[in-house]
This record gives C-alpha cells, sequence and structure tokens, in this order.
C-alpha cells in the first residue's frame, strides 16, 4: 500500500517534469485519488489515427508495480486489439509481460505504439481485424479514419 | 621371489630409483604437531610406515582409485566420492597374507608406482606446493588488474589493442593473456586432464606444456597463412592437415585431481587417525571442493576484466577518429575535413553507442562477481577455519568494497521499482542489474502468495530469469535472510488457511481475464 502511494508520488511528479518535453501524452491524476488516472494521447504520424486525440482511463491496482495498472480507452476507436464498446485493449504488457520497471508514461508510449503497428491475430475488434487479416489494409484505414474524425477529433463549430 | 606386476613396471621402463626425501618434509613432520591444519596427512603416513602390512594395502588401494577414475572417463563428482569410500572401507581391516595380493591388472593408462610410502610423501608435498604456488601467483595478479578497474591502466588498455594472441601481427602478450597462462597452471593441478582420446595426462606440468605448445603452433600457422596469400588448392589442403594436427587439445573433467584423491583415500581410514587429525582432514578436503568451485567465478571475473578492457579500447579508438583539420595545408590521414566531418560523425557515433552499451553490461557482470566474493567472505568468517584460502578471499573482498563505495557514488543508481534511491545494500541478479531488498523480498512474497512455487525470479530490466541461490546482496549475506523470508511466508500459508483461500480468489480473476484477453 505505502509502496505503491510512494511510487504513484514519484511518477507524479516526473509527469509534471517532462509536461513540456513530451507533447504526444498528457497524463492527469484525479484531484481525490492517486490511483485513477486519465491520459490523453495523439494519434501516431502516418496512421489513420493521425490527428485524433484518444483519451485513456487508468486504474492502478494496490499491488502496483508489482501488478499491471488496467488501461481502457474512454474514446471510440477501430482497432483490431481494442474493444469497440468497452474500450479494453489487448496488450501483453498489461497482463502477462508486465514487469515493475514499467510506468504509466512507458505504457502509453506502448499503446501509441501498437496504434500504429495493430496485430490482426489476436483481435477484440472482429471486424477491423478480418479486414486486416483479409489484406484490406485500404478498407481498414477508410474505417480507422472515419471513426477517428466522429469520435476523436474535436467537432467543428 | 618379486611379483610379476614388477615385471610389467620393468617392461614399461619406468624409473624405480626414489629421489630422496628434501629436508622440508622431515621438518614439516615434527611441526605437524602445532600446525595440524595443512600437515595430518604426514601424521597417517607415518603409522603407516610403522604397519609394513597396512602400507602395502594402503599402497594398492591408492592405485586402484587412481586407475579407478581413469577407467571411467565421464566419471561426476558423485561417482569419484563413492569410489573413494568403497577403496577406503577396504582398506580398514588389515589383512596379514601377502601372498593373496591380487595382481594389479595394467591397462593402457600409466599409473603411479608408489614403491614406498616415502616416495608418496615426497608427492604430496609436491603437489600442495605447487598448487598453493600457483593460486597464489594468479591471485596476485588478479586482484592487481582488479584494482585498476576503476579507473584502468593506459598500458593494459593499449596491451589488449596490441595483444599478438588476440590479435595478428603485434607485439607481446597483453596483461590477460599472461592471466590466461597462470589460469592454465592452476587449472592443470586443480582438475584431471585428460587427451582428445581419453588418456589421461598424468602429471601438471606435461598439460601446461601441451598447452603451451598449442598456443605456439597456432600463432606460426596464422602467420603462415598471412605469408602465403596466393595460395593454390593443394596448400589450402596442406593448411588445412597441418591444422588438424594442432587438434589435440586438452579436456578438462570436473573431477578431483589425483592429489586430492589419494588425500581422500587417507581421509576414510580414520581409525588410523586421532580426532584432531580427522577434523584438520575433512576440513582441508572441503578446502579443496571449495577452490573448485571458486574457479569457475575467477574465470569469468576475468574474463568481465577482459571484455572491460576491449570496450575501452574501441572507444578509444572511436574518438580518435572524429579528429578534426585544423589547416588546409595539413596533410595528415587522420584529420578530416569539413565536408567528411559530418559523415564520419554519424558513422563513428554508432560504433561509440555500441561501446558504451557493452560497457554498461560488464560493469553489471563484474558487479554481480563482487557481490558473490562478498558473500563468500562472510561464510568463511562464520566457520572457525583459518587458512590461506581465508587470507586470500579476505584481501579480494577488502578491494571489492572499495570499489563498491566509489560505484555507488558516482552512479547514484536507483531501484527500478520503487525508484527510491538505492543505499549501501543492493540485490544483484545474475545479469547485472541492480534492485533494492524490500522490492525484491515484495515480488518473492508476490509469488508464493499465488501459489507458484519457483525458484527463480525475473528481472524486472531485461526478465532474464534468476535462481534464488544466485542473487547475490551487496554488503552483507544473502543466503540465511532470503531462506528465512521464503520460510516464514510458507509457514504463514500454511498456518492461516482462510488467507490461503482469499489469496485463491484473486487468481480466478486474473485466469478470467486472460481469457478474455
Amino acid at each position: 500500500m505505502q509502496a505503491s502511494r510512494a511510487r504513484l508520488f514519484k511518477e507524479y511528479k516526473e509527469v509534471q517534469r517532462e509536461k513540456a518535453v513530451d507533447l504526444d501524452i498528457q497524463l492527469v491524476c484525479d484531484d481525490s485519488n492517486i490511483f485513477k488516472w486519465t491520459a490523453l494521447i495523439k494519434g501516431p504520424s502516418e496512421t489513420p489515427y493521425e490527428g485524433g486525440v484518444f483519451q485513456l482511463a487508468f486504474s492502478v491496482p494496490e499491488q502496483y508495480p508489482l501488478q499491471p495498472p488496467q488501461v481502457r480507452f474512454l474514446t471510440k476507436i477501430f482497432h483490431p486489439n481494442v474493444h469497440f464498446k468497452t474500450g479494453e485493449i489487448c496488450l501483453d504488457i498489461l497482463k502477462n509481460a508486465w514487469s515493475p520497471a514499467w510506468t504509466l508514461q512507458s505504457v502509453c508510449r506502448a499503446i501509441i505504439a501498437l496504434m500504429a503497428h495493430p496485430e490482426p491475430d489476436s483481435p477484440l475488434n472482429c471486424d477491423s481485424g478480418n479486414l486486416l487479416r483479409s489484406g484490406d489494409v485500404r478498407g481498414y484505414q477508410s474505417m480507422a479514419r472515419m471513426y477517428t474524425r466522429l469520435a476523436a477529433m474535436p467537432k467543428k463549430g | 621371489n618379486s611379483p610379476p606386476w614388477h615385471l610389467h613396471c620393468q617392461f614399461l621402463d619406468f624409473p624405480f630409483c626414489v629421489p630422496l626425501l628434501p629436508p622440508q618434509v622431515c621438518n614439516a613432520y615434527h611441526d605437524s604437531r602445532t600446525d595440524q591444519n595443512t600437515f595430518w596427512w604426514l601424521e597417517a603416513l607415518h603409522h603407516a610406515e610403522q604397519n609394513k602390512d597396512f602400507s602395502t594395502e594402503l599402497i594398492r588401494k591408492i592405485e586402484e582409485a587412481i586407475s579407478g577414475t581413469s577407467n571411467n572417463s565421464k566419471s561426476s563428482r558423485v561417482a569419484s566420492r563413492i569410489s573413494i569410500k568403497k577403496v577406503a572401507e577396504q582398506c580398514n581391516p588389515v589383512r596379514t597374507d601377502i601372498n593373496n595380493i591380487p595382481y594389479l591388472v595394467m591397462s593402457n593408462v600409466l599409473v603411479y608406482s608408489f614403491r614406498s610410502i616415502s616416495s608418496l610423501k615426497y608427492q604430496i608435498q609436491t603437489g600442495l606446493d605447487q598448487l598453493e604456488a600457483s593460486r597464489k601467483t594468479l591471485l596476485d595478479q588478479l586482484l592487481e588488474i582488479d584494482q585498476t578497474m576503476e579507473k584502468p591502466n593506459e598500458e593494459n588498455i593499449e596491451c589488449v589493442g596490441k595483444c599478438r594472441n588476440c590479435q595478428p601481427n603485434c607485439d607481446g602478450p597483453c596483461a590477460l593473456c599472461e592471466l590466461d597462462i597462470l589460469f592454465q597452471d592452476y587449472e592443470a593441478r586443480l582438475f584431471v586432464l585428460k587427451n582428445e582420446r581419453g588418456r589421461i595426462i598424468s602429471s601438471a606440468e606435461e598439460a601446461v606444456d601441451f598447452q603451451k605448445k598449442n598456443l605456439a603452433l597456432n600463432h606460426f600457422l596464422s602467420k603462415l597463412s598471412q605469408s602465403s596469400h596466393s595460395s593454390t588448392v593443394s596448400d589450402i589442403s596442406h593448411e588445412e592437415s597441418k591444422k588438424r594436427n594442432v587438434g589435440q587439445r586438452v579436456v578438462v573433467s570436473k573431477s578431483a585431481s589425483e592429489l586430492e584423491l589419494i588425500l581422500g583415500v587417507l581421509n576414510y581410514c580414520k581409525s588410523r587417525l586421532g580426532r584432531d587429525s580427522v577434523s584438520a582432514a575433512t576440513k582441508h578436503l572441503h578446502v579443496f571442493e571449495g577452490m573448485r568451485k571458486q574457479f569457475g567465478h575467477t574465470r569469468s571475473l576475468a574474463l568481465a576484466q577482459a571484455q572491460y578492457l576491449r570496450a575501452h579500447d574501441e572507444i578509444k579508438m572511436a574518438v580518435s577518429r572524429l579528429h578534426p583539420r585544423e589547416n588546409e595545408d595539413d596533410k595528415s590521414l587522420d584529420d578530416l575535413g569539413e565536408n567528411e566531418l559530418a559523415a564520419a560523425s554519424s558513422n563513428f557515433s554508432h560504433d561509440k553507442f555500441m561501446s558504451l552499451t557493452m560497457l554498461s553490461q560488464i560493469k553489471g557482470k563484474l558487479r554481480y562477481l563482487k557481490g558473490l566474493v562478498q558473500s563468500k567472505q562472510k561464510l568463511q568468517f562464520e566457520s572457525p577455519n583459518s587458512s590461506l584460502f581465508t587470507r586470500e578471499t579476505t584481501a579480494m573482498s577488502n578491494s571489492t568494497e572499495e570499489k563498491g563505495a566509489l560505484l555507488s557514488k558516482t552512479d547514484d543508481e536507483t531501484c527500478p521499482i520503487c525508484q527510491e534511491k538505492l543505499g549501501k545494500q543492493k540485490m544483484v541478479f545474475q545479469c547485472g542489474h541492480v534492485t533494492c531488498c524490500k522490492c525484491l523480498f515484495a515480488m518473492t512474497e508476490k509469488r508464493l502468495q499465488n501459489n507458484k512455487l519457483h525458484n527463480w525470479v525475473m528481472c524486472p530490466t531485461c526478465r532474464q530469469h534468476t535462481d534464488f541461490g544466485n542473487i547475490v546482496l551487496m554488503h552483507g549475506t544473502n543466503l540465511p535472510i532470503l531462506q528465512c523470508c521464503i520460510e516464514l511466508t510458507v509457514v504463514k500459508n500454511l498456518k492461516h488457511p482462510l488467507v490461503f483461500k482469499a489469496h485463491m480468489e484473486p487468481r480466478l480473476k486474473q485466469s478470467q481475464e486472460e481469457s478474455c484477453g
């Protein structure tokens, strides 16, 4: 309990320090609960998610960093490894390949890398997975770009 | 009148004249009462001399033990111990029938012929002295290089780059190749060495000379291949046939040497020894076993030192290639013009990063080995054995403690798990990465609570597995603390079954999540 709190406070300080440096990730801690975090990540360039801003929700367990945090997308995203309705992410470092040396910041970077390199062999979104496995890259990119514009881009007022 | 096996010795042209005993052995026996730790075997042999039947039986059993190990080319340590026990048990009942001694079957192996107890004394004394001398020389050289590891000697770095054994067309051997020669000498006296054909090399001097010939021949062949650049097919086949002749290598088997075997046979004749001699003999054999185990770690320390110096050499070369040209008129080869500087910089900075990465890896290995030395030193202090073995490890650990302080000041590391600054105590994995003690215990406890009784822990930085027994605690003992921690956790789990059931539930939840994933 105390170890995870101390670790999270350290990460909070680090996040404040790196705010101006890393513009792709904005990590914010909940005001009343240090075990709840929210992150805004930019879609990587040269992908159909470019230009979009996606919101992630972090739920940190008490055993952290010995156990991985639970992360899910709050913004709708068309990606084979993300569940469309719940936003659950299928990523090995968040499950069996977790290591205590990982931080919330590095988890965000891993998720950005996952957006740039989808893995259709273990899909949570069957539609996008089937598109990629059948070789319809153009169709997948078209659908992903459409959902990015619908859900992840600020509305033109 | 003499038995036929003496005739076999004559047939093999074995020398019969026994060298006279040097006065050292006679003086050593008189001093054995004051210092029984090193000369317990003299008392045993002194008693054997007074009883001719027992001495004849003892000599025969020693010969059987040595020929037994030579026949079993793949014998392990346990097998050699069992053979020693069997031979020793047969030594205890002293037979009075001289005529019933069975004939020793002579195989292709060249076996020592101990015709009397005095020659046996001479051989044991000589073997122990030479082993101690080669060990001391090796450790002195190793410690000398180890003390310069923080700021390596310029000569050592240049020698690594110009060593003729490591690279062709260079000057004399570097410091680490000299260490290699010392290692070969020590290895020949500590283990049993064999030919490729399975024949035992009967003396340490023969093995060392054998390896030196291999080095010289390899050096000659490398020069020969360089000189003949325009080689035809017949020349290539000729060189290959020559290189095949070099293939008579020395194979090191991890079993005990003949000297240790003889001492083992003497040790098991307990009815002939006093109480003090029995305990001294047991300690002496334990020291032998410890030396054999320590050899592997010492060897890897020397290899890490060699890689460290080579990394420094490569960094030096990479930096020297980026020397800018001062004037337009300067025509030296090393200088680079303004046009070439950018390309060369991007090219050689890659080499520098590779060297720096290798350097950090090797530093981790060195840290792990120093921790091993410290923990062994502490264990030695707990036991009341005050032999040369302990003194040498103390000297080595003192230098490593100083270096540990320097490393902690310069690096200022943090634990990768809790990200606090690492204090004086840290846990070092086999890969060289570091953790603080609290986090390692938390990782261990989590594993045991999940009802997965593994013997290993995963390194948080590189995910490599390390056995519990191989984790090293710097500045302190590691094994007792870890074992106590594990035992306490297991006892807690057994005493509170309700808590044990409570831990099962998160496991079920995890399995459900994994199935969704």
